[in-house]
């Protein structure tokens, strides 16, 4: 468990890196309004640790109930996101669409990585 | 072109993915889907950046039985820039440009898909905030209390303090227990955001 905690802990730093390096980059290359969309994902990567963190607290290290506290915490963060994108879409807010698609992208990836591991 | 449409319009052009949707656009019209798949960007980042195009003026579009297509607005690019910087503005003209785009962040910062988020504390933003919400009144109409609560009720649910400050502020006026819009407020257009 400890390795897998350790793996998940570097794969969150090394993509928040490579998120941050890519803002730089979408910057340089003149695409400043992306960047900021995928700015709002690197705020995932701080977001979905402090949810890994409040489930590892809540049920300790052991396997038991783990995963599954983590993706209630995860749903119940995620869902306002995902009625912000619906009241978006219906009114047509292009801008919040992208923002918060970018959110839900990068939860997703986390919860991938997430899912192979516990 | 105002002085403010220039700004914005160049602006809008100084994006990498932008000039690439131009570029896609000047080949033929697309929709949505089609040229994110051309340009390996998501379809709400080439909504997002049409929506800024379509404001600027520099593409136009129409809907075309299931896809809404859109296309280059060649005349505006046919516009020479030395005659755009050869356009004179009078300072009045300036002063409304300024004083339209001041009420356009207003709106925008306080509103959201139609509704007010808060009421402004400064008396010059509530302003505008009260004759946005007026815009949804008729004027020569006469309204009922309930009638005029219900109205900004659609706005903000603390209607009594907003329909007390459109009297204060002689957007609205109330005679034994009639409301009417002021008639400087008449004609208005349609509220932003409904």
């Amino acid at each position: 468990m400890k390795n897998r905690i350790e793996e998940f802990e570097n794969y969150m730093r090394s993509s928040a890196e490579e998120k941050k390096q890519k803002i730089a980059e979408m910057v340089r290359d003149g695409r400043a309004d992306e960047a900021r969309a995928v700015r709002a994902g690197l705020n995932m990567y701080e977001v979905m640790t402090a949810l890994f963190g409040a489930a590892l607290k809540k049920t300790g290290e052991g396997e038991e109930g783990f995963s599954r506290e983590f993706h209630i915490l995860k749903d119940n963060v995620t869902g306002n996101w995902k009625r912000n994108l619906e009241a978006a879409e219906k009114h047509g807010d292009a801008e919040k669409v992208m923002i918060e698609e970018s959110k839900l992208e990068t939860v997703e990836e986390i919860v991938r990585k997430f899912d192979s591991l516990f | 072109m105002t002085e403010q449409e220039t700004i914005g319009f160049f602006k809008c052009l100084a994006d990498k993915s932008r000039l690439a949707i131009l570029k896609s656009l000047m080949e033929e019209d697309m929709y949505v889907e089609r040229l994110a798949e051309r340009l390996g960007i998501t379809s709400a980042t080439v909504s997002f950046h049409l929506k800024k195009l379509e404001e600027a003026g520099a593409v136009t579009s129409r809907k075309d039985q299931y896809y809404t297509m859109y296309s280059i607005n060649k005349p505006l690019f046919g516009v020479r820039i030395i005659d755009i910087l050869g356009e004179k503005t009078s300072e009045s003209e300036a002063q409304k440009e300024r004083e339209k785009a001041y009420r356009e962040k207003v709106i925008a910062s306080f509103f959201e898909y139609g509704r007010l988020k808060s009421i402004p504390t400064q008396r010059k933003k509530e302003r505008i905030v009260l004759e946005e919400i007026a815009k949804a009144f008729q004027a020569g109409r006469e309204y009922t209390e309930r009638e005029v609560n219900i109205i900004i009720a659609d706005y903000h649910d603390d209607f009594c303090t907003i329909r007390r400050d459109m009297i204060s502020e002689g957007i609205m006026t109330r005679e034994r227990s009639i409301y009417r819009k002021a008639e400087r407020n008449g004609g208005d257009p349609e509220p932003a955001g409904r």
